[in-house]
C-alpha cells in the first residue's frame, strides 16, 4: 500500500517575473491616489488649457495658410466641428502680419517670442511651422502645466512613502520577493503617471490635432521630431519632481510635513530669485519685467535658485530655445537634485526596519 | 528550516540579538519575549531584510540576505497599522498577493479564500477604515497566508482580538500546524502562545534564554517565585496549614476572607493545597495569582542566567 505525502507542497504555477512587480506598486499607487476627489478636480483643472492651445494651434495654421486658397476649403469643416468658436471668422482674416503683432504685444514676456516674430518673415512655411508648434508646446508646458503640476504633485506624492513609514508597511513589502528598487520604481512611477497624464497626453493630443488640422501629410515630416521633444521634455520634468517629492516623503511620518516641504522648496528657491530680480529692477531703475532687468548677469546667474526656472530652461533647450551654454547651470542643479533625492530615499528605504 | 549560528547584530553600539545560535526544524515555535528583546530583529534577520554582524542565517539551507525568492516560501504578519484605509480588505490582500507574483485574478481568488479562512468574508467588500482591531488583524493574516506559505510568522497576531477571536485565531493556528506548514509565533503573552502548543523560545535582551517544550516552561514556572492570592472562608486555619506543610516564605492577610502568600515551590503548593482544603473542609471562592506569568518566567531565567538559582532550564 503506497505512503501517501500529505505534508506541505508549495505552489509551483507560474510567476510573474520579480522584476514586473514595481508596476504592480505603480497601479495600486496610481489607483489610490486618482480615488481622491481633489486630484481628480485637478486633473480636470489641468486639461483646460488644452482648449486654448487648441484654439492657438487652430489660429497659427489659418495664419500660415491664409494666403493659400486651401484656407478656403478647410474652414467650412472646422465650422461644423468647432462651431462654438465664436472668432472663426477672425481666424480667416487673420495672417502673419497680425500673428507678429500678436507675439511681440501680447506674449512678449514669454521666452524667445520676438525670435519668433522675427523668423515669421521667413517664406519657408515648413520650418516656420515647426517653429511655432514647438514654442506653443514650450509655453504650454512651461506656463500652464508646470504650476499645475506643483499642484498636483504636492497632493499626490507626500504621502506615498510616508503612509509606508507611519504604518510600517516596509516589512510587509519587503517580505515579498520585492526589493529595494522595485519599491522606489513603483512608487517613482505613481507622481510620474500623473505628471504624464497632464503635459505628455496634451501635448501629444495637441500635435494631432494640428497634424490632423494641417493641410497636407508634408507637415507630419516638417514636425515628426516634435513627439520626441515632447517625451524628452516630460522626462525633465518626471524625474527631478518626482525624485524630489518622493524624497520629502521618505523624511517624515507626516505626509502633511513632506506636502508642506514639496511647496517651500518651490515658493523658497523662486521667491528669493523673485528678490534678486526686484533688486536688480530697483538698482537699474526699470520694471521686473524688463529685458535689462531679465537679462542681466545677476538674475541670469542666480536663475538656477528657482527649480522653476531651472526646468523651464532644460525645457527651452530641449524645444531648441536654448543652447546649452545659455542653460548648464540649470542642467546641472536639476541633476544634482535628482541624484541627491534618489540617494536619500535609497538610504531612508534601506534603513534598519523595526516592528 | 532556520539556522543561526552565533549571531550577532549590532545597531552601531547597540546590541539587537548577541550571539544566537539555533537550529529550528519545521514545526510550530512560539517566540517569546519582553518587548525590546530582540524579536523583531530575530525575524528580520530570519527573512533577510538585516544581514548578522557576526555569524550566519539560513532559511531552507540558503542564506536569505538579498535572496528575495525565498520569501515566497514565507508569510509575514507584521505589527503594523493598516496602510490603506481607504481600500477594502479584499483589495488590499489580493495586492499583497500580486506583489508576490501572481496574475490579479489568480491573486484576487487566493485572497477570496484567505479572507475566509481569517472568517471575514462578510467584510472583504468594506473599506479597511471601518474595520474594528480584530478585524484588522484577520485582514493582516489573510495576506500573510493567501500565498500559501511554507513558514508562516506573526508577530502578536492576538493584538486587539476579543476573546471569541482569540479562540478562533488559537484555532486557527492549531490548524496551519497540523496542516505541515511552520510557525512562528511571537508575543509577549505567555497564555496566547500556549494555546498553540509550540516549542518555546524565550528571548530577552537580545540573548536565547531558554528553548524547550511547554512542560519543560511550567516547569522552570512551577518552581519560580510565586504571590498567590486566595480568597476563603477560613483564611487564617489555611493560611497556618500552608506554613506548616509547604515552603511559604511570607504570609500577608489582605483583608477578613483574603491572604497572600509568596512561595518558591508552588508547585508543592498546588499539590497540597486540595488535601488540606479536604480535610478541614474550607471552600475556596477565589485564587489569583499577582505575576505576570512571563514576568516571572523571565525574572527566574535571568537569575538561572546570574547563578543565583541552581535549577537546570530546559536547555
Amino acid at each position: 500500500m503506497p505512503i501517501h505525502d500529505v505534508g506541505y507542497r508549495g505552489w509551483d504555477g507560474k510567476r510573474t517575473m520579480q522584476l514586473s512587480r514595481w508596476w504592480i506598486i505603480a497601479q495600486t499607487g496610481i489607483r489610490l491616489a486618482a480615488k481622491s476627489r481633489w486630484v481628480r478636480r485637478i486633473l480636470f483643472v489641468a486639461w483646460l488649457p488644452v482648449m486654448y492651445w487648441g484654439i492657438g494651434f487652430f489660429f497659427v495654421e489659418k495664419a500660415l495658410e491664409a494666403d493659400n486658397n486651401v484656407i478656403r476649403e478647410v474652414t467650412p469643416q472646422f465650422e461644423d466641428q468647432l462651431p462654438k468658436i465664436a472668432e472663426i471668422e477672425r481666424v480667416r482674416n487673420l495672417s502673419r502680419t497680425r500673428l507678429q503683432q500678436q507675439l511681440r504685444t501680447r506674449f512678449s514676456m514669454f521666452p524667445a517670442a520676438d525670435d519668433l516674430a522675427n523668423a515669421l518673415e521667413s517664406d519657408d512655411t515648413g520650418q516656420l511651422r515647426n517653429g511655432i508648434w514647438r514654442w506653443l508646446l514650450m509655453v504650454f508646458f512651461r506656463y500652464p502645466q508646470a504650476i499645475l503640476i506643483l499642484f498636483l504633485i504636492g497632493t499626490v506624492a507626500p504621502s506615498l512613502i510616508s503612509r509606508d513609514q507611519r504604518s510600517r508597511a516596509f516589512l510587509l513589502y519587503f517580505s515579498r520577493p520585492i526589493g529595494k528598487f522595485e519599491y522606489i520604481l513603483g512608487k517613482l512611477c505613481v507622481p510620474a503617471a500623473f505628471i504624464m497624464a497632464v503635459t505628455t497626453l496634451p501635448a501629444l493630443a495637441l500635435y494631432l490635432f494640428a497634424i490632423l488640422m494641417s493641410p497636407n501629410m508634408d507637415v507630419f515630416w516638417n514636425t515628426w521630431e516634435i513627439p520626441f521633444r515632447i517625451l524628452a521634455a516630460t522626462m525633465t520634468l518626471v524625474i527631478p519632481t518626482s525624485a524630489l517629492a518622493l524624497m520629502l516623503s521618505s523624511l517624515t511620518q507626516e505626509s502633511r510635513f513632506a506636502n508642506f516641504s514639496w511647496f517651500a522648496v518651490w515658493a523658497l528657491g523662486h521667491g528669493a530669485w523673485l528678490a534678486i530680480v526686484v533688486s536688480t529692477a530697483m538698482r537699474l531703475n526699470e520694471p521686473p519685467s524688463a529685458p535689462a532687468v531679465m537679462k542681466s548677469t545677476i538674475v541670469q546667474n542666480w536663475s538656477s535658485l528657482s527649480i522653476y526656472n531651472c526646468l523651464g530652461d532644460v525645457q527651452a533647450l530641449i524645444f531648441g530655445f536654448e543652447s546649452f551654454h545659455e542653460v548648464w547651470r540649470a542642467v546641472v542643479v536639476l541633476i544634482a537634485l535628482t541624484l541627491v533625492s534618489l540617494f536619500v530615499l535609497l538610504r531612508r528605504v534601506s534603513a534598519p526596519i523595526r516592528v | 528550516m532556520i539556522e543561526l549560528t552565533n549571531v550577532t547584530k549590532l545597531y552601531k553600539t547597540v546590541i539587537g540579538v548577541n550571539d544566537i545560535t539555533l537550529t529550528l526544524p519545521p514545526g510550530t515555535y512560539g517566540l517569546l519575549g519582553p518587548n525590546g528583546s530582540g524579536k523583531t530583529t530575530l525575524i528580520n534577520l530570519i527573512l533577510g531584510q538585516l544581514r548578522p554582524t557576526i555569524g550566519s542565517v539560513k532559511l531552507f539551507g540558503q542564506n536569505p540576505w538579498r535572496k528575495s525568492q525565498l520569501l515566497r516560501r514565507v508569510g509575514l504578519c507584521p505589527t503594523m497599522e493598516v496602510t490603506y484605509p481607504r481600500v477594502t480588505g479584499l483589495e488590499w490582500v489580493t495586492y499583497m498577493v500580486q506583489l508576490h507574483g501572481f496574475s490579479f485574478s489568480a491573486a484576487e481568488n487566493r485572497a477570496k479564500t484567505a479572507l475566509e479562512t481569517v472568517k471575514l468574508t462578510y467584510a472583504m467588500d468594506r473599506p479597511m477604515r471601518n474595520y474594528s482591531l480584530g478585524m484588522r488583524q484577520r485582514a493582516k493574516i489573510a495576506q500573510a497566508i493567501a500565498h500559501d506559505p511554507e513558514l508562516l510568522i506573526l508577530d502578536e497576531p492576538f493584538n486587539g482580538l476579543d476573546p471569541v477571536g482569540r479562540f478562533e485565531m488559537s484555532e486557527f493556528l492549531q490548524t496551519w500546524a497540523t496542516e505541515g506548514k511552520s510557525l512562528i509565533l511571537a508575543s509577549h503573552i505567555l497564555h496566547e502562545v500556549e494555546a498553540v502548543k509550540p516549542s518555546f523560545l524565550l528571548i530577552s535582551g537580545g540573548r536565547l534564554l531558554a528553548s524547550g517544550s511547554p512542560a519543560e516552561v511550567r516547569d522552570i514556572l512551577a518552581d519560580s517565585p510565586y504571590a498567590l492570592t486566595i480568597r476563603c472562608s477560613n483564611p487564617k486555619k489555611l493560611a497556618a496549614l500552608l506554613i506548616d506543610r509547604c515552603d511559604v516564605e511570607s504570609v500577608k492577610f489582605l483583608d477578613e476572607q483574603s491572604f497572600l502568600i509568596s512561595t518558591r515551590t508552588s508547585s508543592q503548593v498546588f499539590n497540597q493545597l486540595p488535601k488540606m482544603l479536604e480535610e478541614n473542609g474550607i471552600s475556596v471562592s477565589e485564587m489569583t495569582s499577582s505575576d505576570d506569568s512571563l514576568k516571572t518566567l523571565f525574572s527566574t531565567l535571568m537569575k538561572l542566567h546570574r547563578g543565583e538559582m541552581n535549577q537546570g532550564v530546559g536547555s
